[in-house]
């Protein structure tokens, strides 16, 4: 078995008496994305920092290309490019010094100017970083990672602070580098983001992952039918005729788990005539990143991950 | 790598050189004090024209200020902003960074170094300089750098700013920069004869003009340009450590 690019085994992390991380185990592959997901406090950066060697673990393993990124630094920055999530730089810097100064540690061949018109950033060239607005300086941040290796990609939070341009631009530079055979990691708590652009999905909350699987998996494992009528109808009866489960999630408001099949929806239209009542509004969808988010909040059953963090199997979140 | 301690260093002064805040302090603050204890006759200097004793007082001033406080506040801010903490992320060794950094205050100190001795001769300053004045300047960057490093681990991040200002500020009135140490209760003077900026004056001072210096002086001096970079060295850390 091949070793994969990011390697994280029962990641640990306690500081001042309180666990932060609490056993996160999962990886990363070559060409592959994967984004690290959950909300403000998950321990996402935690989790990245530990990788990017700014942090020592209470215990578990961390491997970056078989390497410990605690004592192999050197070794590392070579192959690996880093965006810290407020890593500034020297103060009186313009955009265009900062990426020659990173392109000349990593002695890299990459050229200056080929990272500003990657980054869109040619209008700020001659800017001082400290006068830019945060979605450009992101951008920028962006460019310096792209500056170092490009075996291993660590980003935290690229896409905080950019307008929707801005956005895509990043997240199509990302997808790019991923196809280019780079192993990608990126914490973020946007869950638009990750559907987009990545191939699996890694979602923490309070310390723990709490489900992880391929985006595809994750989003399309309940396809579901929703529709609006006159509340307090009877969803066991609907139930019972399409052989599925039917919650009535608010007043007259519905939902129906199942695969959204044109069959399907005429039998709810036929069973709401029968009833005397109408559909005011009736959706085929798949659930979305956030809809799976907002129901293990709401301590609904979900998929997890196993021991390696790979596989979705069915069963109670952790 | 040695480009890498070169395109560092390059970058640190292209920022330093367009820093007005540094230019105050690195080159102004200096010439402002030589120009103005030079003209107006106030500082107790017995017989000697007061060029004469401020010139290579000056230098030595100008040294650490180059050298210790420059790079002190440099080193807190970039600490404080997390450049630091992004450099560890790069190719570069912590023996590159501090090269880098070395270099960067020894052409700074150059520059400062030509500009203050052309204004002290402009003033009526005749040096005999004896060549173990070299030495003493790069004992004294040694020391001063090695400083700036042990002050920004001691103290974190911005804290270091007023750090350094403060010691800067009690250096230079106990050292003999522009109070002759002879001005001092006996008490003092075994004390702030410890000090590196006491015996960095005290042998600009005698190595400008043909002398060589006391022992008490060489023998300081020397124990803080090994000892303060060693140390500063051995408490770097790329950055502020992380707080749960």
């Amino acid at each position: 078995m091949t070793t994969p690019a990011i390697d994280v085994r029962s990641l640990r992390f306690a500081a001042a008496g309180r666990t932060i991380l609490d056993e996160i185990t999962f990886h990363v592959g070559a060409g592959e994305i994967v984004g690290l997901l959950g909300p403000n406090g998950a321990g996402k950066t935690t989790t990245i920092e530990s990788i990017e060697g700014y942090r020592v673990p209470t215990s578990g393993d961390v491997t970056v290309l078989g390497l410990n990124p605690l004592t192999d630094r050197t070794a590392l920055a070579d192959r690996w490019g880093v965006m810290p999530q407020e890593g500034g730089l020297p103060m009186g810097l313009t955009v265009i010094e900062a990426i020659e100064l990173f392109v000349g540690l990593h002695q890299s061949s990459t050229s200056p100017d080929s990272l500003i018109d990657l980054c869109g950033l040619d209008s700020v060239r001659t800017r001082r970083w400290r006068g830019m607005s945060g979605g450009e300086q992101q951008r920028l941040n962006l460019a310096l990672a792209l500056s170092g290796g490009s075996d291993v990609l660590l980003l935290d939070e690229p896409t905080a602070a950019l307008d929707a341009q801005g956005r895509e631009r990043v997240l199509d530079v990302i997808r790019a580098r991923a196809d280019a055979g780079t192993a990608v990691l990126i914490t973020t708590h946007n869950y638009a983001d990750v559907e987009r652009v990545a191939d699996r999905a890694v979602v923490l909350d309070h310390g723990r992952v709490v489900v992880s699987g391929s985006v595809a998996e994750l989003t399309g494992g309940q396809p579901h039918i929703r529709f609006a009528a006159a509340a307090a109808l009877d969803a066991k009866d609907l139930s019972a005729l399409l052989d599925a489960d039917v919650t009535e999630q608010s007043a007259g408001h519905y939902q129906v788990d199942a695969e959204p099949t044109p069959a399907r929806m005429a039998a709810i239209t036929s069973w709401l005539a029968e009833q005397g009542e109408v559909a005011s509004t009736m959706e085929a969808g798949r659930r979305s990143l956030e809809e799976l988010m907002l129901g293990l909040e709401s301590g609904a059953r979900a998929p997890h991950t196993d021991k390696h963090g790979d596989e979705l199997t069915d069963g109670t979140s952790s | 790598m040695k480009n890498r301690i070169a395109v560092l260093a390059r970058t640190d002064l292209k920022v330093a050189l367009r820093d007005g805040e540094q230019l105050l302090l690195t080159i102004a603050l200096p010439i402002l004090f030589l120009v103005f204890f030079s003209l107006v006759d106030i500082l107790p200097t017995g017989g000697d024209e007061p060029v004469d004793y401020l010139a290579p007082s000056i230098i030595a001033l100008a040294l650490m200020s180059s050298s210790f406080v420059r790079l002190a506040i440099s080193l807190g801010f970039d600490l404080s902003f997390g450049a630091i903490k992004r450099l560890a992320v790069t190719p570069l060794r912590v023996g590159e960074f501090l090269a880098a950094k070395g270099i960067t205050s020894v052409v700074l100190f150059a520059g400062q170094f030509i500009v203050l001795a052309g204004v002290a001769v402009a003033l009526g300053w005749r040096p005999a300089p004896s060549p173990a004045f070299a030495a003493v300047m790069v004992l004294g960057l040694a020391a001063f750098i090695g400083l700036a490093f042990v002050i920004t681990g001691v103290v974190d991040g911005l804290a270091a700013l007023a750090a350094a200002n403060a010691l800067y500020v009690v250096l230079l009135l106990l050292s003999g920069i522009v109070f002759t140490l002879n001005e001092f209760p006996g008490w003092l003077q075994s004390i702030v004869r410890l000090l590196p900026s006491t015996a960095l004056a005290e042998l600009s001072r005698a190595t400008l003009n043909g002398g060589s210096g006391p022992s008490w002086a060489w023998g300081s001096l020397i124990v803080w340009a090994i000892a303060a970079p060693l140390i500063g060295a051995r408490m770097f850390r790329w950055h502020t450590p992380a707080k749960a």
